[in-house]
């Protein structure tokens, strides 16, 4: 009688426990949602100017996608090795450098919808929310959004990869800087970002 | 009674058996991410650097061109008339690698967008029959065969591929129909449309990637090694499909 009554116990925490993964993925998918529909008021709005849209655009990105985390994944094991003076440098503007390259593409997705197609737990505290995005005349794209729990922050979750057809946000700037790192060392990687920031202003 | 609780175990552990497919350790380690050996980089930035010039003078002012005059509706036409072109060639790969659904729909595709979707201009098949494309290449056919990828390489107007996808290039000419039944003229013309569709439908991206990069040549060959192995990952899921 005892094990049935342990076994039946067990059995319910283990649902209580699906539960909130359940809700876990509801609240990953609602935040993407919301960004997207955020995203698409700020591009579609007739009231502000575009310069107000695009500002209005960086603040958005800076505030959800954590930028420090994925500058230092893009070092690698470098980032252990990098004095903490040059990584708090290289981490500015490497945030620079992101929102410069990314939130050009947003304002080109105005005439377009999304819908959120599957979420699903990867870890802990990740979530891989799938999207895609309907376009006219052309294929939907594909964009999936890896976000973590963000204890403590402004918003519940904070995207750290963004794979849009298969390709990641995460390995696309590890590979890129891992050939610069590896020949000329963070100096020369801090430089170049430097003078690109310079060059997108 | 021992068998109910066993049972009762092995529900419990199926139920939460995760699979996380994707996830990412918290600790900056280089093993997280595969960074593919580049040993021919030499002789590739150099064929990236002509292909630079040739995109600067003639391809990007084709595609910008063609797109510029030609309107939107009329360019997903053209797009889905080569693409139509390309459906045999999908056909057979489809087939080669097992995928029976994959090939059939694919002959299917043809004869309808041929007939009724007037010459392939309008893809009536995805529109009216829910019969997607299966685009499948011989690079894909010789990878769901267990081809790894090989040396990576640059080429001039292909731009980034790697031995395997090369030599699936050449391949996909000799088991193309239009080889034996165009003329070499309009067999010009066909590959002419194609590269024009494709760097028209990739040309904003290409100037961002420019534009935007630190080290484009890098990020051309990461973003090409990741969308491939995504098209072959879901090849190989949809093998001895019926």
């Amino acid at each position: 009688m005892r094990k049935l009554a342990f076994y039946i116990l067990f059995m319910f925490s283990i649902v209580g426990i699906n539960n909130v993964t359940i809700a876990g993925e509801k609240e990953a998918s609602d935040f993407i949602e919301g960004l997207g529909d955020e995203v698409l008021n700020i591009l579609n709005s007739s009231g502000i100017s575009e310069n107000d849209k695009h500002t209005k655009l960086e603040h958005m990105f800076a505030d959800n996608v954590d930028s420090d985390w994925i500058g230092k994944f893009a070092l690698g094991r470098y980032a252990r090795q990098v004095p903490e003076e040059k990584l708090s440098q290289y981490l500015s503007l490497f945030k620079e450098f992101l929102i410069r390259s990314y939130v050009s593409n947003f304002k080109k997705h105005t005439k377009e919808t999304f819908k959120i197609t599957s979420t699903s737990k990867q870890d802990a505290d990740q979530f891989l929310v799938s999207t895609e995005i309907m376009r006219t005349n052309k294929k939907p794209l594909e964009v999936d959004y890896l976000v973590r729990e963000n204890h403590g922050g402004t918003h519940p979750y904070i995207i750290i990869d963004i794979i849009a057809e298969g390709v990641s946000l995460l390995t696309t700037e590890r590979s890129e800087f891992s050939g610069i790192l590896s020949n000329n060392g963070i100096d020369s990687l801090i430089s170049m970002l430097k003078e690109k920031v310079s060059s997108q202003d | 009674m021992k068998i109910f609780y066993n049972a009762l175990l092995l529900c419990i552990i199926l139920m939460t058996n995760q699979n996380y497919a994707y996830s990412i350790s918290h600790d900056y380690v280089e093993e997280d991410v595969h960074i593919h050996k580049d040993p021919f980089e030499h002789f590739n930035r150099s064929m990236f650097k002509i292909n630079q010039g040739l995109y600067k003078v003639a391809l990007r002012p084709i595609a910008n061109l063609y797109s510029n005059t030609v309107p939107e509706w009329g360019q997903a036409r053209i797009s889905d008339f080569s693409s139509n072109l390309q459906t045999p060639v999908y056909a057979v790969n489809n087939f080669l690698q097992g995928n029976i659904k994959g090939g059939f729909v694919s002959i299917f595709r043809f004869l309808f967008n041929s007939t009724i979707g007037v010459l392939g201009f309008y893809d009536i098949a995805a529109a009216k029959f829910n019969m997607p494309a299966y685009e499948r290449d011989f690079g894909t056919t010789l990878a769901v065969y267990g081809a790894g990828d090989g040396i990576y390489l640059f080429l001039p107007i292909i731009g980034p591929t790697n031995v395997r996808d090369a030599t699936g290039l050449v391949m996909d000419v000799f088991v193309d129909p239009a080889t034996y039944i165009l003329s070499n003229g309009a067999l010009i013309a066909k590959n002419g449309l194609t590269i024009t569709v494709a760097y028209a439908d990739n040309y904003p991206l290409i100037d961002n990637v420019q534009n935007s990069s630190l080290d484009p040549y890098s990020v051309f060959k990461t973003l090409y090694l990741q969308k491939r192995a995504k098209e072959i990952k879901r090849a190989k899921q949809q093998v001895g499909k019926m």
